[in-house]
């Protein structure tokens, strides 16, 4: 009816698949709940340091901390045993309430 | 090689540039040489070889005196005054020339200055300025402003241009900064001196950044508006420096190949309400230079926006298009405008990778025998192999020098990751698509390109985990 070109053709078979594909996911998110995290991304644990396993050099790598912080965090964590919550970082010498608000899009305690 | 003379011309006028920015030779010295070279042509243009020799000098001098020209800083400007006054605060006037930026708990922009007022002197003036603002305010492009404030010259920060960052904005022509003071620092003056264009390219941007909002998850819209409208802000810091700990972070930036999909969809849609051939190839153009003002014209977009508008052009005189010559114009006319661009790393990464994919690959290719291979998988593989691994040899020596960094798993990682960018960017146009033609399928749209972001996160975090992923210099 259109006279399309195979490369066109091609174009609304891609669009045909990116439908069927989201319809599969849709109906296969309803019986099986951990299709849902794939269907709505959180950063809850993408690409985040781990705060109690972290050497210097990693800590170093994060925007905002530098040779000075990166000693202090890790020696807090040898102190007490670890960061149960990331929220300690606080307790920090050089970690403002700005500061952390920045850090903690890159950490997690785990 | 007559027939890639182009080449040659481009190629001796960057080098001019070059050459200019090491060397400190006058102004009037690299001018008289430029005339001395224009008039050798003249006098020896029937002479076939000594011609092209003199135009090739010509370029060279060309490129020399073009830098000197948008290095100097004219009388006007704002730079000249900062330095005879001594006044704390300023008011200056001007007008938003950059999209506002989101910086520390406020706002950043560039502003043209227009008028300077201290408190012994006012006078008109000229130049661009960092201004950062502190607190929830919202601000547009072209916008007109009064802003008062405390300026500063960045060398006083300890920024001089050979710093990365001071690099960055002395090639922008940007000397100063001004922090507006708290309260009535800034006052909005209600007349909009921005390009007509550019803000309804802006209006067109934040339309589509908000259609991906609402459908999606914030993730999964923050890397679709940086892939699909140039906007990488928005992108968590994590997922960033994970794809800069592999090398993939360039399928972030806005490049040829978004032009080439924005070119396919508006052909096929001419084509689908029966424009003629012609027509539709005419009317392509002027949405590719709005699609280039949407993603803030950076040098990739720029240089796949001017190939393509010449491959589109040949098309219409129905000449066959030489890719290294429309490559080497792209350049030229980048440089044209700004021969600082040279120096900038997004323009020598975007030209050195694409040079070095036009060049290399072939070469690769048959050296491998590739197209020998029977099993198409295979054969798709290895190629998109060589491919990566061609961009990568051009590009090594640029990320090492500016980065400081060698990343050897970027070729394997852009195997995997590369089809996926280019699946998410097919799904934000589709999803842009569905949302005027067809808004009851967006939703499954939306699902799907969830998914893919999911695999592209989750594939660049194994790579980024690697032993050998990065070795730092």
């Amino acid at each position: 009816m259109f006279d399309l070109t195979p490369q066109e053709r091609k174009s609304v078979l891609f669009l045909a698949c990116i439908v069927f594909i989201g319809l599969t996911l849709r109906l296969v998110s309803k019986f099986y709940t951990p299709v849902k995290h794939i269907t709505s991304l959180s950063l809850e644990a993408f690409g985040k340091i781990d705060i109690n396993t972290a050497d210097k050099e990693l800590l170093v790598s994060v925007p905002g901390i530098g040779n000075t912080l990166a000693e202090r965090i890790i020696k807090y964590r040898e102190e007490n045993s670890g960061f149960k919550a990331l929220e300690e970082m606080r307790l920090i010498k050089g970690i403002t309430r700005y500061r952390f608000d920045k850090l903690k899009e890159h950490l997690i305690a785990k | 090689m007559k027939k890639r003379f182009m080449v040659a011309f481009v190629l001796f006028f960057a080098s001019g540039i070059i050459g200019a920015n090491l060397l400190s030779v006058s102004m009037a010295c690299k001018y008289l040489l430029f005339a001395v070279s224009l008039a050798s042509g003249f006098l020896l243009r029937k002479k076939s070889g000594w011609l092209e020799v003199c135009i090739l000098c010509v370029a060279f001098f060309f490129g020399a005196c073009l830098l000197e020209s948008a290095q100097r800083v004219p009388d006007c400007h704002i730079r000249n005054f900062y330095l005879h006054t001594r006044s704390p605060v300023h008011v200056i006037k001007g007008f938003i020339i950059q999209e506002p930026q989101d910086s520390y708990g406020g706002v950043s922009f560039v502003l043209r200055a227009q008028e300077l007022h201290s408190e012994t002197s006012s006078r008109s003036c000229c130049g661009d300025i960092l201004v950062y603002v502190g607190g929830k305010g919202k601000y547009s492009y072209g916008e007109s402003l009064l802003i008062k404030g405390k300026l500063q010259s960045f060398s006083r920060r300890g920024l001089t241009h050979k710093d990365k960052y001071g690099a960055y904005l002395y090639n922008r022509g940007i000397f100063l900064a001004l922090r507006a003071l708290k309260g009535s620092g800034v006052v909005r003056v209600h007349k909009n001196q921005g390009l007509l264009l550019k803000r309804f390219a802006l209006y067109l941007k934040e339309g589509s950044a908000r259609i991906f909002s609402r459908h999606t998850s914030p993730i999964t819209a923050s890397i679709l508006k940086a892939m699909v409208l140039g906007e990488k802000q928005g992108v968590p810091k994590s997922i960033y420096r994970a794809m800069i700990h592999t090398g993939t972070v360039h399928i972030l930036v806005v490049s040829g190949f978004n032009v080439g999909i924005v070119s396919m969809l508006l052909l096929c849609g001419l084509k689908l309400i029966r424009v003629p051939r012609k027509a539709r190839f005419v009317l392509c153009i002027p949405f590719l230079i709005l699609y280039c003002f949407i993603t803030g014209a950076c040098a990739p977009v720029v240089r796949a926006s001017i190939l393509a508008i010449l491959l589109l052009c040949a098309k219409l005189a129905q000449r066959e298009a030489d890719t290294y010559v429309s490559f080497a114009l792209a350049a030229f006319i980048i440089l044209l405008y700004d021969p600082r661009q040279l120096f900038d790393v997004g323009f020598q990464l975007s030209f050195s990778s694409v040079f070095a994919i036009l060049y290399l690959y072939p070469k690769f290719s048959s050296f491998l025998r590739s197209s020998a291979l029977k099993k198409r998988y295979s054969r798709y593989i290895l190629e998109a192999g060589l491919v990566s691994l061609a961009a990568w040899t051009g590009t090594v020596f640029f990320i090492a020098y500016h980065f400081k960094v060698i990343t050897p798993v970027t070729v394997f990682a852009n195997i995997a990751i590369v089809p996926l960018a280019t699946l998410i960017t097919l799904c934000g146009f589709t999803l842009l698509t569905f949302n005027f033609l067809c808004p009851s399928l967006i939703l499954y749209a939306a699902l799907t390109t969830e998914l893919c972001c999911y695999l592209l996160v989750k594939i660049n975090l194994f790579f980024a985990k690697l032993p050998w992923a990065q070795f730092r210099i």
